[in-house]
């Protein structure tokens, strides 16, 4: 078990090393002098201050490729990430912080709900083959899945936010509120969360249903869920405990792998609310071509990811006892 | 191939993808050719639809119906393509880490799984915010951040297969591996490639339009993202001029709902559970009263059809308590059926059954779904087939017995623990045993939980359907021992389900025979031996082959075809070695039997002698080629190639022309027409005909045959043994035979070695060696066998 879980620590380990190694390689694979070629681009629009800052974050090209790359470890290894040429003279660690604390409330949970309400629903649709929620959602998700997330975010802005009102347009609390742990502003934060969260729910749910009800019925197939029917056990303990127990852990492996490009997903969705998470910032990095924050936010984003899919490894070694001792 | 293909066409969902795609492909051709200056603006500012501007104007005063017919190319190219590269790239990483396993796979699947878990679009954002926009680093960008997940698919589908015997088999009769992937494992990959480029064009249309949407495309052309990124930045959405955006978005929902209309029915097709399905299962009217209360069990003209399939038809059948009745019958004759429905476990897969069955007294067919709950397991349980499939593998061994005890029998977690522990003595576990988990278990332990789960409730009667098929001779004796003394101490019923006469013959009062769904004969082991009525019993009782050898010619100075000496091997990570010391020889024209359990090492050495395998230590001296016929012969032909490439590739590789194909099929008695069918248009005797041929046509010296009787039926069995042995004594080939039957060695063998734990423990004629056993393993194995066979 312990050996299970250093094994998974290690390669963890060292996908974060190859992400680090990745956003060090991206801007001094470009061709030419990177900084200055980032630094001309950026002279219209920025202020002397913020282009030095550029070079600080890139350091200087004449020095060898692995000096940099030590002096970029050691850098981080403190939390340094430079500053953003935007918002100069911010931290891109602190401007990253504001916005990560949004995304993981907003993508975090609706992704998780997302999931469960997916699961749930396939085990049942499976369960009853051919009943009105197996002859009804499948199709209904597949299509509501092929949009865009950031469209489906668009269309419900329309509808729910501008058309009918229901709903707040943008931002993540009303501008007149200041943060607190208030119940006052802790409705303001979940009105405001409530429409993203749904969109994303609502494009995400589709896929952990069809594929939790595909697994199901192959599990429904086995002579293990005859023996516990034969054994006469309760329609309920069969259910869950035999056919969805063992459905359930293909989609879970699948839920930590596509973490990443569902969360990507949920990021558009954020700009389309303009909700102020890492997504809204990054967007905001790309199109002033602030590349320090942009890759600041590659490298939370990523090892946040990382983070979420070493828990999904724990909760697959909890309920498949298989997998706690292999390495 | 093909066959897929015309499913497709079969498939309503299938039909209305791909129309739709091609619409849509009509759109992209032309869109750019007839709106050629589409940004041009032709009307007022973000004007709603009219006549003039069907789906309206946008902030620009543009044709939102020229912007979205002409941004579907530039779209759908990139999504294509991107689809495509990743695919490819996806094959290529993961077939080659599959199937070469080893340091490659290490590497690639650890690239891989690295990759998958790096965010895809935060890093497509980041890699394309460098580059200069445009569709070529849109492709680059996004095949770059997605080909990890198709790697995985296929590297887990290429695992799969390339221990398939069929592969094992290419690559014994000389095939290299560049042809092996391309002529073997592809071929069987066709529906995952076409699933894996559906799903990943999928994802690359909504990675595209998400790119482009946040202005990474080239803002200057026309596409459907760039068309979404315009809409957005002249805050379409907050003036309400919703016809600016949903047009586009249309387009894209519906090229991507078509793509997964096409993948779903693809799915159908390779996957049948899938389909949904038509039609009830009827339900019978109830039957009158029992008549007589001294049978336990009687059934009545029991008919069970399946669609236009009858699986068991008029069967009638008394069992008395405490009896054991045995049933016996080769795989099809309805055996299985008749103990599923005596469960009423068929229910839901669509059978229709009539006739009447009696359960102490009560109407089986005519209970309810209250009743049917009491009745299953408290009156009658079953002891499933293959315990590995059978036992829930998240659940310990404990728990899948106390559930049924807490939620049948009413008992508390403490009492039913203690009843478990309880159950597992009575097949021979201990308490030990109550929280490991079915990984944890050897195959006979598995196999005795299940027997324990059987007992839980106490039932009158037991169905055992093939309980110990899977198991080696000494295990399948010890445990059918232990139920034989539950029997004499409890009084249990049993009906014993098997394909093995012998064995039915040895454990049970009474036999009954069945053939295409008929119960042809029933009576006591003694009668049936000494004047079966029915020529099919008759038939079945001969096709056993005895454990006295035939007597053959004495043996002439022939040739050495093989020589080994100290031949060991150790896998990685086992303790035991597989083979320790190993040392024989083999002459032309001479049978060598090697016998063993499961675990022996047995197969170990026929991988080892066909070159599957390499030895750590030892000499082995070949005069000849090698050629091996595998256990299994539905594993070991490839079912996506007919039977006529199975003997033409290895006649080429070895310099012999194609048109032997049909002699070559004559050698082994099947007709030249066969040549044209594929493997699954075959029955198990024919096909290991085949993998016969197959070795013949790399034209060996040797041929190692590992188990190729173990999975046909008895009367096939003979009809290959007499094969083997014609082809030994015609053609002077050199036979390795490998099996855990006696009787069949007995048959066919001039020698037999007997191994144990990887080493010899005993070799001879094999007269001397199964009439005079020297060693305790061996008489041990002769024991288990005779057990049978004397009382058969």
């Amino acid at each position: 078990m312990i050996r299970a879980i250093l094994t998974r620590l290690g390669f963890y380990a060292l996908a974060a090393w190859a992400a680090l190694t990745l956003n060090f390689l991206l801007p001094r694979l470009m061709p030419g002098d990177p900084a200055s070629v980032m630094a001309g681009r950026l002279s219209a629009s920025a202020s002397p201050e913020a282009i030095a800052a550029l070079r600080e974050t890139f350091g200087d090209s004449d020095r060898p490729l692995h000096r940099q790359y030590g002096a970029y470890l050691g850098e981080l290894a403190q939390g340094d990430l430079g500053r953003s040429t935007s918002q100069y003279p911010a931290r891109v660690s602190d401007v990253i912080a504001t916005g990560l604390v949004w995304t993981l409330g907003l993508g975090g949970v609706a992704l998780v709900l997302s999931f469960v309400l997916g699961t749930g629903l396939g085990a049942l649709a499976a369960w009853r083959r051919s009943g009105w929620l197996d002859s009804i959602l499948p199709p209904v998700l597949a299509l509501s899945g092929a949009f865009p997330y950031f469209f489906l975010a668009m269309l419900a802005l329309h509808v729910f936010g501008f058309t009918l009102g229901w709903a707040p347009l943008r931002h993540a609390y009303c501008d007149h509120r200041t943060p607190a742990w208030s119940a006052a502003f802790i409705v303001d934060v979940v009105q405001h969360a409530f429409l993203p969260a749904l969109t994303i729910i609502a494009a995400t749910v589709g896929g952990w249903l069809l594929s939790m009800r595909n697994a199901m019925i192959g599990v429904l197939g086995t002579e293990q869920i005859t023996l516990a029917r034969a054994k006469g056990l309760p329609a309920g303990r069969v259910l869950w405990a035999y056919a969805a127990r063992n459905a359930i852990l293909p989609n879970l492996t699948s839920f930590g792998m596509a973490l990443g490009f569902v969360l990507g997903g949920s990021l558009l969705t954020e700009i389309v609310f303009s909700y102020p998470g890492t997504g809204y910032l990054l967007i905001q990095a790309v199109r002033t071509q602030d590349y320090p924050l942009m890759q600041g936010l590659f490298l939370a984003i990523t090892l946040a990811v990382l983070a979420a899919n070493f828990l999904v490894d724990l909760a697959t070694m909890a309920l498949d006892p298989r997998t706690r001792t292999d390495a | 191939m093909r066959e897929i293909v015309r499913a497709q066409a079969r498939s309503p969902k299938a039909v209305a993808g791909a129309a739709m795609l091609g619409m849509f492909a009509v759109i992209a051709l032309i869109g750019p050719v007839v709106f050629a200056d589409a940004t041009a603006p032709v009307g007022r500012p973000l004007e709603g639809p009219s006549w003039e501007h069907w789906f309206g104007t946008t902030g620009q005063g543009q044709d939102v119906l020229a912007l979205t017919v002409a941004g579907a190319r530039g779209t759908l190219v990139v999504a294509f393509a991107v689809g495509a590269l990743v695919t490819l790239i996806g094959a290529v990483v993961g077939v080659s880490a599959g199937y070469l396993g080893g340091r490659v796979d290490r590497v690639l699947s650890l690239a891989t799984n690295v990759s998958l878990v790096i965010p895809g679009l935060p890093l497509a954002i980041v890699l394309a915010a460098y580059l200069r926009p445009g569709p070529a680093s849109l492709v680059m960008v996004l095949s770059l951040a997605g080909w990890a997940w198709n790697a995985r698919v296929f590297r887990a589908q290429a695992l799969t297969l390339a221990r398939r015997d069929y592969i094992a088999a290419a690559r014994v009769v000389g095939e290299g591996h560049a042809r092996v992937i391309v002529g073997e494992l592809l071929p069987n990959m066709v529906s995952l490639l076409a699933a894996a480029f559906i799903g990943a064009t999928v994802y690359a249309l909504g990675a595209v339009v998400g790119l482009e949407f946040l202005g990474l495309g080239d803002l200057g052309a026309v596409t459907w993202g760039t068309n979404l990124y315009w809409a957005a930045n002249d805050a379409a959405l907050l003036t309400g001029s919703w016809w600016v955006f949903v047009p586009t978005g249309l387009g894209i929902a519906l090229v991507g709902f078509a793509l997964t209309l096409v993948n779903v029915a693809l799915d159908e097709t390779t996957n049948p559970r899938l389909r949904r399905r038509t039609g009830r299962p009827e339900r019978r009217p109830s039957a009158g009263e029992a008549a007589s209360k001294d049978p336990l069990l009687t059934i009545r003209r029991l008919t069970v059809a399946f669609g236009e399939t009858v699986a068991v038809d008029g069967v009638t059948l008394e069992i008395y308590p405490g009896e054991i009745v045995g049933l016996a019958g080769e795989s099809g004759s309805g055996k299985s059926t008749l103990g599923y429905t005596l469960l009423r476990l068929l229910d839901e897969s669509g059978a229709r059954v009539s006739g009447q069955i009696q359960i102490g007294g009560h109407d089986l067919l005519a209970m309810d779904e209250r009743q049917l709950r009491a009745h299953r397991w408290a009156c009658t349980s079953m002891v499933f087939q293959s315990a590995l499939d059978a036992l829930n593998p998240v659940l310990t061994a404990g728990d899948q017995i106390t559930d049924v005890l807490r939620a049948r029998a009413g008992l508390d977690r403490a009492a039913a623990e203690e009843r478990a522990v309880e159950l597992l003595g009575e097949v021979g576990l201990g308490r030990e045993h109550l929280r490991m988990y079915p990984h944890q278990l050897s195959g006979g332990m598995r196999q005795r939980v299940v027997i324990a789960i059987a007992l839980a409730l106490e039932p009158r009667l037991l169905v055992m359907d093939e309980p110990t098929t899977a198991l080696d001779v000494i295990v399948q004796r010890e445990i059918l021992e232990h139920v034989a003394r539950l029997r004499r101490e409890t009084g249990l019923t049993i009906l014993f389900i098997s394909h093995d006469l012998p064995l039915l013959l040895a454990f049970s009062d009474r036999v009954g025979v069945m053939q295409r769904g008929c119960l042809v004969e029933i009576g006591t082991p003694a009668s049936l031996r000494e004047h079966a009525q029915h020529p099919y019993t008759r038939q079945l009782l001969a096709a056993f082959p005895s454990l006295t050898p035939p007597i053959r010619a004495a043996e002439t100075e022939r040739s050495r075809l093989l020589e080994v000496e100290g031949l060991s091997h150790r896998y990685r990570g086992q303790a035991r070695p597989a083979l320790d010391a190993l040392g024989f020889s083999l002459r032309e024209g001479e049978v060598l039997a090697v016998v063993g359990e499961s675990g022996s090492g047995k197969s170990t050495l026929a991988r080892i002698l066909a070159g599957l395998e390499r030895p750590q230590q030892g000499t082995i001296d070949t005069r000849g080629g090698v050629q091996m016929v595998f256990q299994d012969p539905f594993a070991s032909l490839n079912p996506a190639r007919r039977v006529q490439h199975h003997l033409e590739r290895p006649l080429r590789l070895h310099g012999r022309s194609a048109t032997e194909v049909p002699a070559l099929l004559e050698t082994v008695g099947l007709a030249p027409a066969i040549a044209r069918r594929f493997p699954h248009e075959l029955s198990g005797g024919p096909r290991q005909r085949v993998a016969l041929a197959r070795a013949l046509a790399a034209d060996p010296a040797l041929l190692v045959a590992d188990e190729p009787t173990s999975m046909l039926d008895a009367s096939l069995r003979a009809d290959l043994l007499a094969l083997l042995r014609r082809l030994a004594r015609e053609r002077g080939l050199g036979i390795l035979f490998i099996t855990h039957d006696l009787p069949s060695a007995a048959a066919i063998a001039d020698r037999v070695i007997v191994l144990h734990h990887g080493k010899v423990v005993e070799h001879g004629p094999v007269a001397r060696l199964l009439g005079e056993p020297a060693h305790p393993y061996t008489r041990e194995l002769l024991a288990a066998a005779t057990h049978q066979a004397s009382r058969a």
